[in-house]
């Protein structure tokens, strides 16, 4: 779905030889992709860019140690991953459905999704769709968020996901889809009209091939 | 002809999304499937559709390129571009302490009140430290050191000679003139502090003449070791005799000095001392007992130029030496000495 994960070159591999040009140059293109992974996982827009950063000079530190067999999109999500856990155990009072959403550009969903014919009819959907679905990732287990975001938004082979996650890709598989079929389902009630509903199918099992 | 069965939801949503995942047999028998594809693009139209609302809700495919590119500057700033020195756990902490005031403005005031406290802090100790030197209960030991009043006694010639001495009523002429008003009590607490010294000059070798000479300094040292007047002593020295009486004025200045009381017998010896008609070492004593008491304002005695005197100084005692010596040998040198030496 993304080509975000490829690399010509292993930047920590670069780095460890001396070379910091590569190491920058993904500084510079992941930056982005970085805020975005945490703003879909609940973190609030200014949170997102710390923890960016924080993951950015986790990186750059934990250069000397890396390991250049393991993948490098695989490192960079898992420390990514970890710190987000860490960000939420420290503030795990906070809702965490809650704080995303208050957090969310409703400007920004407007302008996505408000083009065209019917703008205000269209901006009122787009941001109770945007809303429902928030809330839906919200109420979603931490892993099953995860595992949509790696495998659904970022687009990343489901073996990397498991690696990733350390869990099976069995679970992956069936968690993805469970995920899926719940978002799905907060899609269908925020524009029920129109929309093909995913009809039920054969239970997968979790873990299952 | 092997039976297809269909794939599960969970299998059809992988072969859409990673399709290099799922195994290639199953792959190629869905790929056959009519009803397998259908269901498999419906899935994979959920999750897409559902993916793209995602994205559009959160932003995250929208230009924020210039707060991303500004994240990566800071990055690298903290990072490839750091100097070595502050790289390493003094940069994490100085992150750390740098992102956390970015980010609250109740610990960004609580900052620059700890560096105003920490700023005025060394202001107000200089401030404090500096109040108490000047309430110190050693005021009077940063005084100028005293002049001597009386000439060395090591040759009989030398013996301070006053030949035009001030007359009485001059002095008392004078007295009530116009002096610092805390001069006289400043003198004598100066004089306190002399007088409390343990460190007497060893002058044992002298030698006094006159047993109610050394009657007196014995009244004196016990004056400056118990801090009682001993008014029998005092009575018994002879107010007609010049040199007695200059000694019992300077007993009653110790006195004043200790005690802070003023006697009332000391205006009467004040009143009786006459320079005028001594040996010269005895003029030289009344004239330095009339200085001190000058110095401590007291009534009866003019105001003028003021010599400093040191009540225990090796001055005083050798005009005493040779105010002794001029009277001829005595018998009483041995209580002198006793007193002296502290016995």
């Amino acid at each position: 779905m993304t080509g975000a994960w490829h690399f010509d070159r292993d930047p920590l591999a670069a780095l460890r030889e001396g070379d910091a040009e590569t190491f920058e140059a993904f500084v510079r293109s992941h930056a982005r992709t970085l805020i975005g992974f945490f703003r879909r996982l609940g973190a609030g827009r200014e949170e997102s860019e710390d923890l960016a950063q924080e993951v950015f000079l986790k990186l750059y530190r934990s250069a000397a140690s890396y390991d250049p067999r393991c993948a490098f999109p695989a490192f960079v999500l898992r420390v990514a991953r970890n710190a987000w856990i860490d960000r939420r155990r420290r503030r795990a009072a906070e809702p965490r459905a809650r704080s995303m959403y208050e957090s969310l550009p409703g400007g920004e969903v407007v302008e996505r999704l408000g083009t065209g014919g019917g703008e205000a009819e269209r901006r009122a959907a787009a941001r109770e769709e945007g809303a429902r679905l928030a809330a839906a990732i919200g109420a979603l287990p931490e892993l099953h968020a995860s595992v949509f975001e790696l495998a659904v938004v970022q687009g990343l082979p489901y073996a990397q996901v498991a690696e990733i996650l350390s869990i099976p890709v069995g679970t992956v598989k069936s968690r993805v889809f469970h995920a899926v079929r719940k978002l799905r389902a907060a899609l269908d009630e925020a524009a029920p009209r129109g929309s093909e509903r995913l009809a039920p199918g054969p239970e997968p099992q979790e873990g299952a091939r | 002809m092997i039976e297809h069965v269909h794939l599960d939801d969970a299998d059809l949503l992988q072969w859409r999304l990673d399709p290099a995942g799922v195994d290639p047999a199953l792959a190629a028998l869905a790929a056959r499937c009519a009803v397998c594809s259908a269901r498999a693009d419906a899935i994979a139209g959920d999750a897409l559709r559902t993916r793209a609302v995602w994205l559009a809700a959160t932003g995250s495919e929208s230009a924020r390129d210039e707060r991303a590119a500004g994240l990566a500057e800071r990055v690298l700033d903290r990072s490839t571009r750091a100097s070595p020195g502050v790289r390493g756990d003094l940069a994490l902490v100085i992150d750390f302490v740098r992102e956390r005031m970015r980010m609250s403005l109740a610990l960004r005031v609580a900052a620059a009140s700890l560096a105003v406290h920490l700023a005025a802090f060394p202001l107000l100790a200089w401030y404090v430290l500096r109040s108490d030197a000047r309430r110190g209960a050693f005021e009077t030991s940063i005084e100028p050191p005293p002049e001597p009043a009386l000439p060395a006694p090591a040759e009989p010639a030398r013996v301070p000679e006053i030949d035009e001495p001030e007359p009485e009523a001059r002095l008392v002429e004078d007295a009530g003139s116009a002096r610092e008003p805390d001069a006289g009590r400043r003198a004598r607490l100066s004089d306190r502090v002399r007088l409390l010294r343990k460190d007497v000059p060893d002058l044992t070798s002298l030698e006094p003449p006159v047993e109610r000479v050394a009657r007196l300094l014995w009244a004196r040292s016990l004056r400056i070791h118990r801090g009682k007047l001993d008014e029998e002593l005092l009575s018994r020295s002879d107010a007609a005799d010049p040199l007695a009486n200059a000694l019992a004025v300077e007993v009653l200045l110790d006195h004043w000095a200790l005690a802070g009381e003023r006697s009332p017998a000391l205006d009467a010896r004040l009143g009786g001392l006459a320079p005028d008609g001594a040996d010269p070492a005895t003029r030289a004593i009344a004239r330095a007992a009339i200085e001190r008491a000058r110095r401590y304002d007291a009534t009866g005695v003019g105001a003028g130029r003021v010599e400093p005197v040191d009540p225990l100084g090796p001055d005083w005692f050798r005009a005493l030496s040779a105010a002794c010596e001029a009277r001829g040998a005595i018998a009483g040198g041995a209580a002198v000495r006793a007193w002296l030496g502290g016995e």
